[in-house]
Formats: C-alpha cells, sequence, structure tokens
C-alpha cells in the first residue's frame, strides 16, 4: 500500500463528506476535494490534500510520521474577463472557508465515525494515533493571476500493521 | 569467477529476536539485570576478601515502548503480578526460568507529548523464589 497516496484519498473524502449547511464548506460539485494524484483539470477553487513521509523518526518500525498539506486553491476578487459564471470569492471568503476546512479538520469525533464507516479495505492496516496536528497557515497570492493559495500543513502519526 | 566463496562462515550465529511487541505494547528496547546482593567478608589479617555470599537472586526486566492500547501491561497497578507472563521473557535469561516464581509489575512512567504516540517505561521484577 502507498500509505501516503491511500491516505491523501481518504482525507480527501472525508473533506468531501462534510454536511455544506453544518459545516460551512461548500459541496464537492462546487469545490471539489482533489487528493494527491488526482487527474483531470484542476480548475480553481478546489482543495488539494497532498501528504509525503516525514523525515522525523517515527521511534518503531510500526509508526509512520506522515506531513499532511491541505490548501484551499481559490481565485480572488473579479479579473477582467471574468464571465457571469466566475467562481472568484472576496480575500475574507477565502479565509473564512480557510478557517472552516481546519475546523472539520480538527473535528475528531467526526473525524472517528467516518473513518468508522469505511469499507474494511480502506481502513485495515492502519490507524490514525492522534488527531492531525494542525500547523500555522501559510498563504500565496499570485497578484497577477488573484490566485490565492491557504495552506494547512498537518503532521499525522499513523499505525501500520507488522509488514506493511 | 574466483576460486573462493565471497562469504566464509565459521559456526552459528546467535538467534536472538527481541525485543518483541507486548500485547498494547509498542516495545522500543527492553534490558534484562540480573543480579545478586554481595555480602563480602575480609580477611583480619589479609584486609582482603576471603569469603563472598551472594543471595536473593532477581532478574529485572525494563522496558521502553509506546502504549497503543490502555490495557494490560499498559495500564497495569505498580506491585501487582504480570500473571500472562511477558513475550519477552519466554524463556530463560540467564538460567533465570519463566516458569518459576512470580513476575511484578513496578514503576511505571508514562508520558504524553504532541508529536508522539503515550511513551511508557516500566519494570518487571523476576523474583524466582517466591512461591
Amino acid at each position: 500500500m502507498n500509505l501516503p497516496a491511500h491516505l491523501s484519498a481518504v482525507f480527501a473524502d472525508y473533506l468531501a463528506a462534510a454536511d455544506p449547511a453544518a459545516s460551512g464548506i461548500p459541496s464537492p460539485d462546487r469545490l471539489p476535494r482533489l487528493p494527491i494524484d488526482a487527474a483531470g483539470v484542476k480548475a480553481r477553487p478546489f482543495i488539494e490534500i497532498t501528504i509525503t513521509e516525514s523525515d522525523e523518526p517515527a521511534g518503531h518500525q510500526q509508526l509512520r510520521k506522515l506531513e499532511m498539506r491541505v490548501t484551499l486553491k481559490a481565485g480572488i476578487e473579479p479579473a477582467a474577463g471574468d464571465g457571469p459564471g466566475s467562481k472568484r470569492m472576496s480575500r475574507e471568503q477565502a479565509e473564512t472557508l480557510a478557517g472552516k476546512i481546519r475546523q472539520r479538520l480538527l473535528d475528531t469525533e467526526s473525524l472517528k465515525a467516518w473513518l468508522a464507516t469505511l469499507p474494511e479495505s480502506r481502513r485495515t492496516g492502519w490507524a490514525l494515533q492522534k488527531t492531525p496536528r494542525l500547523l500555522n497557515e501559510e498563504r500565496e497570492l499570485d497578484e497577477d493571476s488573484r490566485a490565492l493559495d491557504i495552506a494547512i500543513p498537518a503532521k499525522l502519526l499513523v499505525l501500520v500493521s507488522a509488514g506493511l | 569467477m574466483p576460486s573462493f566463496d565471497s562469504v566464509i562462515e565459521h559456526g552459528t550465529f546467535p538467534d536472538i529476536d527481541l525485543p518483541v511487541n507486548e500485547p498494547n505494547l509498542l516495545v522500543n528496547s527492553v534490558s534484562f539485570k540480573a543480579a545478586r546482593e554481595k555480602k563480602e567478608f575480609k580477611g583480619a589479617d589479609s584486609k582482603a576478601v576471603e569469603r563472598v555470599r551472594l543471595t536473593n537472586p532477581i532478574l529485572t526486566i525494563s522496558i521502553d515502548a509506546f502504549i497503543s492500547t490502555q490495557a494490560g501491561l499498559a495500564a497495569m497497578h505498580p506491585g501487582k503480578e504480570v500473571t500472562a507472563g511477558l513475550e519477552n521473557f519466554s524463556t530463560a535469561w540467564r538460567e533465570f526460568d519463566p516458569t518459576d516464581g512470580v513476575l511484578v509489575f513496578g514503576d511505571p512512567e508514562d508520558e504524553a507529548n504532541l508529536d508522539d504516540m503515550v511513551k511508557t517505561k516500566f519494570d518487571v521484577m523476576h523474583y524466582p523464589y517466591v512461591a
């Protein structure tokens, strides 16, 4: 199993499962959640989930430390040539949305309950050992295209089955 | 190809596969301290040890591990007997035999931090003469 890719898809689905009304995060058809290896054209806005192995030693052969980045990739403020169907949002809306995504990631109870509903094949062989530890957000704005990235880095600690 | 082997071995290699995980614990290290109390008697004239009495054999097994589930050894109260035995002491070690005496759990120290699973360190004392 490619654990980073597997967990990237799992977290993409977890974010996609958020109830838009309760979580404040638009439905996946309006705001796709794309795992690390998603194919196709990526049109903003979308949420990208990348997970890589950490360089930090995990302390035991059955433990793996991973680094996750959940990035809201949005287009902000109207730009020349935008049609009526533009999906651009204001800076404030993007910041609010990033906060909602952060809340969703920190909702341990929802995460645990949702993981329990996964098919056995998707949840065997690994187990999250702690609530994802979210770090400070990082922002990057492209002045020309008004593309705003708000990345939420997180650390994951995963127990894997012996032999995985 | 050379006429000689690239690897030449003599004798047998030790077959010790430790540490192994205990139930509810991911074991990082295990250490064994086999000890006896020592009483030395010096001669009046020689001022050197002429007789030694070694008593009270005890094997102390120290385990350093991550807690995967808070049960069994990961939740045991100090002083209680480890009735289920230890995976890391399943056969005799320096003639201390796990089928003799009792195993007593002692001195657990647990540490939790943001980045890791909860760590624990504890000793298990093997008293071979306790009936």
